[in-house]
């Protein structure tokens, strides 16, 4: 048996190894969630349709977000820290996904929990300085409620003592997959590596899974 | 004799200059985040310094480009932020206060004029004991450099 065969059996039979251990590892592999800051929702919650106004005021249905991953915040523009420096975070993670294929990449939402002073010609401004394809939301307050209990957002008018008012509102960014269902909670703080990192890590495993 | 003499009023400046320690306070990269279009409430940062040796309280702020400057603090509370606001601050002897996206912030309220990038916005900011600072904060997109 020459040299040239006995190599080419020791390789063939390494590579059969490697490649039962890879199937094997691939098979057998439980589905362990990725380590993330996000919590996970292990069964994605689905969302009854809710009615909204788009920034140019036209009707915008919540299952119009179907076809792609989003990453949700609410908020008001009337909030001069938390909002900006969260739209301003969520603007940079698009940019830092831009590398994902376009189907994986996010589309972000912005809805306001103040409709009284946020109408959608001040949301148009607002989003657009932030992302210009960020999806900026208002409508009735029922309906944004209504939403927002659905994905376990709380906000509360607070009146300040100068006059006029405030909102206290959950600081978390949602991610909604592409069926525009509830998949994950990202809690504040954040940051833009955070925030992205784990919206690729769990757009990985849930495709995995899919 | 001469040497030790002037040794030891050396000694005695150095130690002055330790024990009165009245460096006046100072902001370090102080910034305003530029705002979108036609909005009412800005936010600026910065790092607040106080070198000297007593403890100063800050009573307030104002700027000729806004209606009005107050302290607020952002607060994450079981998932929900809410705005604190702050009528006085204490800055610690030796310490600095951190005014940070998403903490503690000077609240902007009713810009005179849209402000953008590269535009430069003065704040006065006064202490318990009559003194005042006045910083220049250039107005940036985001934070850092």
């Amino acid at each position: 048996m020459g040299l040239q065969r006995i190599l080419m059996i020791i390789g063939l039979a390494t590579l059969a190894v490697v490649a039962g251990l890879w199937l094997q590892l691939r098979m057998s592999a439980p589905a362990v969630p990725p380590e993330t800051n996000a919590t996970l929702l292990r069964t994605a919650r689905p969302i009854e349709d809710v009615r909204l106004q788009d920034t140019l005021g036209n009707e915008f249905r919540i299952q119009q977000l179907q076809g792609r991953w989003s990453l949700v915040f609410f908020g008001f523009t009337h909030c001069p820290d938390v909002c900006p420096t969260t739209l301003t975070i969520l603007g940079q993670v698009a940019r830092s996904l831009s590398d994902l294929p376009e189907a994986q990449r996010p589309q972000l939402v912005f809805v306001t929990v103040d409709p009284e002073r946020d109408v959608p010609s001040v949301i148009k401004g607002y989003v657009e300085h932030f992302d210009k394809n960020m999806i900026g939301l208002t409508g009735e307050l029922a309906q944004i409620e209504a939403l927002a209990a659905q994905l376990g957002v709380a906000f509360q008018k607070v009146p300040l003592d100068q006059g006029g008012y405030s909102m206290d509102h959950s600081a978390a960014i949602l991610m909604l997959n592409p069926g525009a269902e509830l998949n994950a909670i990202i809690s504040a703080p954040h940051t833009v590596e955070g925030v992205s990192g784990d919206y690729r890590k769990i757009v990985e495993f849930m495709d995995e899974q899919s | 004799m001469k040497h030790f003499l002037s040794i030891f009023f050396l000694i005695l400046i150095a130690a002055a200059g330790c024990a009165k320690s009245s460096q006046p306070p100072y902001a370090e990269d102080p910034w305003v985040r530029e705002p979108p279009p036609g909005m009412g409430m800005l936010a600026g940062y910065m790092i607040l310094h106080n070198p000297s040796s007593t403890d100063m309280t800050l009573t307030g702020a104002s700027s000729p480009d806004f209606a009005a400057v107050e302290f607020h603090n952002s607060v994450v509370e079981d998932g929900v932020s809410r705005m604190r606001q702050e009528t006085t601050l204490v800055l610690a002897a030796g310490e600095a206060l951190r005014f940070v996206p998403g903490g503690r912030h000077m609240m902007l309220i009713a810009p005179g004029r849209q402000l953008s990038e590269g535009d430069k916005v003065l704040i006065e900011l006064s202490f318990a004991d009559g003194s005042e600072l006045h910083i220049t904060a250039p107005v940036r997109s985001s934070g850092g450099h």
